[in-house]
């Protein structure tokens, strides 16, 4: 775990502020959404709706 | 009771604004006007629309115009990503109807470079008897299917003298019924990070790259494919019973081109050509030199770009023979 998320994990227990975890876990999920999709396209042509 | 509430109230409005920034963000950041999954978002959004007629599928709005993938992009009044054409047919003119899908478009060409433009002016470059017209009849997304049951529903009405089947790998896809809903119909941040999901669910997650999505589109049992080669033969049949040239152009998937990983996939579509006595134009040996990147609209959009457009353009000339083989068909403009 990176020293910023460590830090926010401190701060929310140490003033229980539980309520900004889902924003936390959102920012991890799709930073790690964008980081592994870079690189040459290995998918087939997508069409969004039609 | 008030004390637990307060958190999970205070959790649930941060969400909300959090999404919101991230939605703003992407509209901000992201949408450069050259993303993929945005692009062809707006694509199916503005200038597509489900068709009256359920075997067609979908069809372009006629009369629409949007910016898509860094070019204009204009439907004329009968559908086709080109310009208004003459009703009746002026004399002495020679009306070629290029069929296919999003390659065929042009996706990320402007208009002028696409193949069916570029085909165009070659045709009329140099002291010729006739004129010859190319029409650009491509639609995103089409199948094999889609254009055989367009051209026999919609396509006389344009007068042509000369149809060719501009045939894509994945034209024994399924035909497509449109999705969405929800917030797929308007969130950004929805279709791009749905797009990211999707790509990484393909790396680490075991699903089908492209080679092996394009591949197995071409089962023996596959669905898609079956009815690919049924609605080919159906159109070779109409285009005889009218006396109407068809000829079948195959286009190369652009990731890899020597070796070519979809050979046996070509060679399925040369055999289907070949039982049904069209004339057949393999377009890979066309662009087999090149550095494929070099061809690409983009590096995540391996879509054929103008330069790519130019040499099957010119490959297509050829086969045509310069137009000398179409010149006798001259007489019947008009008429």
């Amino acid at each position: 775990m990176s020293t910023a998320a460590r830090e926010l994990w401190a701060y929310m227990r140490i003033h229980k502020r539980y309520w900004m975890l889902p924003i936390g876990v959102m920012t991890l999920l799709l930073s790690a959404l964008i980081a592994f999709s870079q690189g040459s396209a290995v998918a087939p042509f997508v069409y969004a709706l039609f | 009771m008030r004390s637990r509430l307060k958190p999970l109230s205070l959790a649930a409005a941060c969400v909300l604004v959090y999404l919101g920034v991230v939605e703003i963000g992407v509209r901000t950041f992201v949408d450069d006007g050259m993303q993929y999954d945005l692009e062809m978002w707006k694509y199916a959004k503005t200038l597509k629309r489900i068709s009256e007629d359920p075997e067609i599928g979908h069809e372009h709005r006629p009369g629409t115009a949007a910016h898509l993938m860094g070019v204009d992009v204009s439907i004329n009044a009968t559908g086709q990503r080109d310009r208004a054409f003459d009703s009746p047919k002026p004399e002495g003119t020679v009306r070629i109807l290029m069929l296919g899908d999003s390659l065929t478009f042009g996706w990320g060409v402007p208009q002028e470079q696409t193949v069916a433009k570029r085909l165009e002016a070659r045709l009329n470059a140099g002291d010729r008897s006739v004129r010859y017209e190319v029409v650009n009849a491509g639609v995103g997304n089409y199948n094999a299917g889609m254009s055989s049951r367009w051209m026999r529903a919609r396509g006389m009405a344009l007068e042509p003298d000369f149809v060719v089947f501009n045939f894509s790998f994945n034209d024994a896809e399924i035909t497509p019924r449109r999705g969405g809903g929800g917030l797929a119909e308007w969130s950004y941040a929805w279709i791009y990070f749905a797009g990211r999901f999707g790509e990484v669910a393909r790396r680490v997650g075991g699903g089908h790259d492209w080679q092996a999505y394009y591949s197995g589109l071409y089962d023996d049992e596959s669905e898609g494919w079956r009815d690919a080669r049924e609605q080919i033969r159906l159109l070779a049949e109409f285009c005889e019973e009218r006396s109407l040239p068809l000829a079948l152009v195959n286009y190369p998937e652009l990731h890899r081109l020597d070796p070519y990983p979809l050979a046996e996939v070509s060679n399925e579509v040369r055999e289907l050509s070949r039982s049904l006595g069209l004339p057949y134009l393999d377009l890979l040996d066309s662009v087999r030199s090149e550095e494929p990147e070099t061809l690409w609209v983009t590096p995540g959009d391996p879509h054929p770009n103008a330069h790519a457009d130019d040499l099957m353009a010119e490959a297509i000339f050829r086969f045509l023979g310069g137009g000398e083989r179409l010149v006798a068909l001259a007489p019947t403009g008009g008429e």
